[in-house]
Parts: C-alpha cells; structure tokens; sequence
C-alpha cells in the first residue's frame, strides 16, 4: 500500500501532464480542471480495479448520449484520480516489499501500520512537490508533532481536535455506506507522529536505504522538471511530453509512477473518445494485474 | 431542544440499519463535533469511574474509536467482543445525548462552537480569535491528518456509484462545515447557562481525566453531585446508563 501523500501527488502531478497533453480529450481537460478536488481524495480509494472500467463505461454511454452534468463530471473526475490511485499502488507496493521485507512477513498490509518506506516516501514528497506543505491541497503545519506552527494553534483545542477529528470522519464515512458492517469501519491506521517524526528529524541511514539508493524522486527527470514547472505555471518549453514519457521507465520510481499514471490516464481518454475497446483499455490499464509479484508476496508464496 | 419524534427520526439514523439501496446524502453536518464532545466526554469519565464495570471501563478505554464512532454499526467486528461492548456503550451514550442536541442547524453549530471554546479553554488555549479563515484553515489541516491516519478509502462494493455521489457530497458538506464553524467560533466564547456550565463537578471531572488520573473518591462525588445544566444531565444519564450494560 503506498501512502496518501504519494497517492495524491501522483495524481496531481498526473493530472498536470493530461491537462498539459494534446493527446487527452477535450472533455477530460474540462473535467479536470474544474474537479482536482476531486482527483485529490478519489486518488485514497482502494480497490479500483473492480469498479472503474465498468462506471467509465456508463459515463462515456452518458456523454454520447448528450453531455454530462455537474455530478457526472465529478463522477469522471472520481473515476480518473481512482486510476491514479493505481499507478501509484502498482508502482510502489513492489518497492515497499524489496526494500522493507520484514515488515510485509507479518501479513498485515490490509490492515496493519504502514512500512517506514511508505512514510518516507510520503515526507520526500511532501518536501518535493508540495514545497514543505506550501503548495495546495497541504499546509506547511500538517506535518507538525501538534500543529504547532499553525497561525491559529495558541487559540484552538489543538490537543482535543486533534483526538476528534480521526472519529468524526470515521462516523461519517460509516453513514455513507448502504451496509454498515464492520468491514466498512474504516480503523484508525497510521499515527501521524510517525509522519512528523520522519519529517522534522528524519533517519539518515532510512533515508539512504529508502529514498537515495533506490533512486526514488530524481527533480532533474525530464517527467519530474516537467510536472513542476507545470505546478508553477511556467512550463518547460525544452520538455516534449512524449520523450520525457518514455524515458521514464528508466529513471527514478517516482518518474515511473508518473509514466503510470500519464498512460492510464490517456488509456481512459482513447477509451472514451471511442479510438480503443474496453479490452484495450483493461490491456493497456493493466487491469486484473497484480499489484506486487507473486514472489514478493509472503501470503501467495505461502499458498 | 429537540423534541421526541425529532430524535427518533435522528436517532434512527445514527444508530439502526440503512437500506441496502439507500443511504441518506451527507448534506449538513451541525451538531456533529457537540456530539462527540459529549462523547469523548463521558468516554474519559466512564474509563475511570470506579461504578462503570470494568469491563465496560476497559472496553470504552481500550477501543475508543468504536465507542466514539462505532455506534452505526449492524454488527460487532467477529472475534472481538471487548469491541461488542464498546459499540454498545456507544449506543447507550448517544441516547443519553437526546436531550441536549438543538432541532435547527444554526443553532447545533452554536452549540459545537460553544463546547469548542470549552475545550479551548480547558486547554488553555489564547483567548481572543484568530481570523475566520485561519480557523478554517486548521480543520481542513486537521481533516488532510485524518486521511493520512485512516490510509484509504474504503468502497461500498454494493453500491459503488452511490458511494461514489456520497462521498463527493460528504467532502463538500465537510468543507462548508469547517467554514461555518470558523464563522461561529469567533462570536462564541465560554460561558454557564442552563445548557452548559463548566463549573460543575461532573464536567470538571471529565475535563480532568482528559489529562490525568482523579482519585477514585473525588470521581464519585462528581457523578453523584446533583447536576444543574443540561450538559451535566445528560453526563450523569449516560454514566448511570453504562452502569446496566
């Protein structure tokens, strides 16, 4: 399971290179940029590959039919973070497993604490492409031991929200549910001190093992320098988003993730404009496919 | 004051079982914080009250989240009854709550950000308020640190596209709700009324065991201090509530 800092800066940064691209339609662009918000929390949504070809498929029936409405485009807007949610699994659930073994012997990614790896993925990106909290949808204090450094902290209940917000959403996401069964129940699974602690006074031998050996966010990738000139409005002429697209396969796992992301995304923009089939599109989405190799995961070896 | 067939209707949604095919859009979320203020409140009084019994005290200390947030739930997670017990204290705890909860939204948020300044104050938070949108700016923080903890979302596999409209919908009552609550929070402050008086034993108290222990004795001299505000009746029900679980 990678985390939702990743997640949602993949899919930020995915959506910054379909709307920057000329080879995703026209309705995706609109859809995208009127409903990042969107993207943003659907890119936290697990098990996506179960349900987003089939609702692609009654969006594009609808949009052929007429036009979509507000809600169907923030329905598309769900459904196109959700594939982003994917690429980001895809691309770094094997890397958890190879380099923190030990922690996926237990057998309880679905429900367990998260793999250092994942949370120092989540603060090197936090530092790298959300600018240290100040780019959008972060905050530079969400990081923080007590939030401490928000303007408003002196005058708030920090200690008691910080302890009420967790079941506040917990109870909302349960009322959504038609079934209200504890399988729905979404636990509380990562502590954030984690995140703050790996931040604020970060391991300098995980940072090694995890993020600088493997090779996990290079700025100097053509996909990378791209996405962030993107973000700050002033794109790289230099860039061609075809030549950076295709090297990324060889570059750092972030890069690839990207790459990911871009072609899922442009996979459901051919498919909805009718120039693939769904068997393509399952093809070229990768669909079905699992997420982390089979000799990388403990339970299916055992099996 | 909500009336009986209000909480009925209320109640049924907090605590009874939904359709299968329809679940009720999220739309305004006032009250929702007061709610669970109360709740966090009686969870740190009953864990410690020496009356509770201890297998409720231990449940309602130990799996907290499905105390605070577990009420909804059709079952209990299997194999795990100090679970069962908790959801159960949930439940009995919402009910004792009937009473307190305002029947108009305006007037829900009055009461969340009444008992937000209350803890404010119990923390020893500033006194004078921060600008409205640095309000609402640090519960959207506070909601990103929530996503984090909770790692992803899970889908409704029986109705994924109403999920789908759900979820949207309760993201944006969410976002109209932390700005709302930034807009009252400013002409809120503490004071004792018949609603909420801060000064009484049993709010004391659980304010206390918020950050530390109490002695066993003074706990029960709070509970059995006879309470003046709503507030502090509706501590005291749900305490004597718990007692028969």
């Amino acid at each position: 399971m990678s985390e939702h800092i990743t997640h949602t800066a993949v899919t930020d940064d995915g959506v910054r290179l379909a709307l920057h691209s000329p080879d995703i339609c026209e309705v995706f662009h609109g859809v995208l940029r009127r409903n990042t918000d969107i993207c943003r929390y659907s890119a936290m949504t697990r098990s996506g590959d179960q349900f987003t070809v089939k609702l692609l498929r009654a969006l594009r029936d609808q949009w052929r039919n007429g036009r979509l409405d507000s809600l169907a485009e923030k329905k598309l807007a769900f459904l196109l973070g959700w594939r982003c949610h994917l690429a980001a699994d895809r691309t770094f659930k094997p890397v958890y497993r190879i380099l923190d073994p030990g922690h996926y012997l237990k057998g309880d990614d679905e429900h367990g604490e998260a793999s250092d790896v994942s949370i120092y993925h989540d603060v090197v990106v936090f530092r790298e492409v959300y600018d240290n909290g100040r780019a959008e949808p972060f905050t530079a204090s969400a990081l923080d031991f007590r939030l401490e450094s928000h303007p408003a902290s002196r005058a708030m209940p920090a200690r008691a929200l910080q302890r009420l917000l967790l079941p506040f959403w917990q109870t909302e996401l349960l009322r959504i549910h038609s079934r209200r069964v504890p399988a729905r129940f979404q636990l509380h699974r990562i502590t954030v001190l984690r995140y703050s602690a790996a931040y604020h006074t970060p391991d300098p031998d995980k940072m090694r093992r995890f993020i600088i050996e493997p090779n996990f966010y290079n700025p100097q990738d053509p996909l990378i320098a791209l996405a962030r000139s993107l973000q700050r409005g002033k794109p790289r002429g230099d860039i061609a988003l075809a030549d950076a697209v295709a090297a990324a396969a060889k570059q750092s796992q972030y890069s690839q993730a990207l790459e990911r992301a871009y072609r899922y995304l442009l996979a459901a923009s051919d498919y909805f404009t009718g120039k693939i089939d769904e068997r393509e599109l399952e093809l070229r989405c990768d669909v079905g496919k699992p997420h982390v190799p089979a000799e990388l995961d403990p339970g299916r070896k055992k099996s | 004051m909500i009336g009986r067939r209000d909480f009925l209707q209320a109640s049924a949604l907090w605590l009874s079982a939904p359709s299968a095919s329809v679940s009720a859009p999220p739309g305004d979320l006032s009250g929702r914080l007061a709610r669970l203020i109360f709740l966090d409140d009686v969870a740190s009084l009953a864990a410690c009250s020496p009356q509770v019994p201890s297998g409720t005290a231990r449940a309602i200390a130990t799996r907290r989240e499905f105390f605070l947030a577990g009420a909804l739930l059709q079952s209990s997670p299997p194999d795990d009854d100090v679970a069962a017990i908790a959801i159960r204290a949930g439940r009995a705890a919402l009910e004792a709550y009937q009473p307190l909860e305002a029947s108009t939204a305006e007037a829900r948020v009055r009461q969340d950000v009444r008992l937000l300044r209350e803890l404010a104050a119990r923390e020893g938070a500033a006194t004078e308020a921060p600008p409205r949108q640095q309000v609402a700016d640090f519960f959207e923080t506070l909601g990103r640190r929530v996503l984090i903890a909770i790692h992803t979302y899970i889908p409704d596999s029986d109705d994924v596209e109403g999920w789908m409209e759900r979820l949207i919908g309760l993201h944006e009552a969410a976002h109209a709700y932390w700005q709302r609550l930034a807009e009252a929070y400013l002409a809120a402050s503490p004071r004792r009324d018949e609603w909420f008086d801060a000064s009484e034993p049993i709010v004391r108290a659980a304010a206390a065991l918020h950050q530390g222990p109490l002695d066993s004795a003074a706990i029960a001299r709070a509970i059995s201090a006879q309470p003046r505000s709503a507030y502090a009746r509706a501590l005291a029900d749900a305490h004597r509530r718990l007692l028969g679980l």
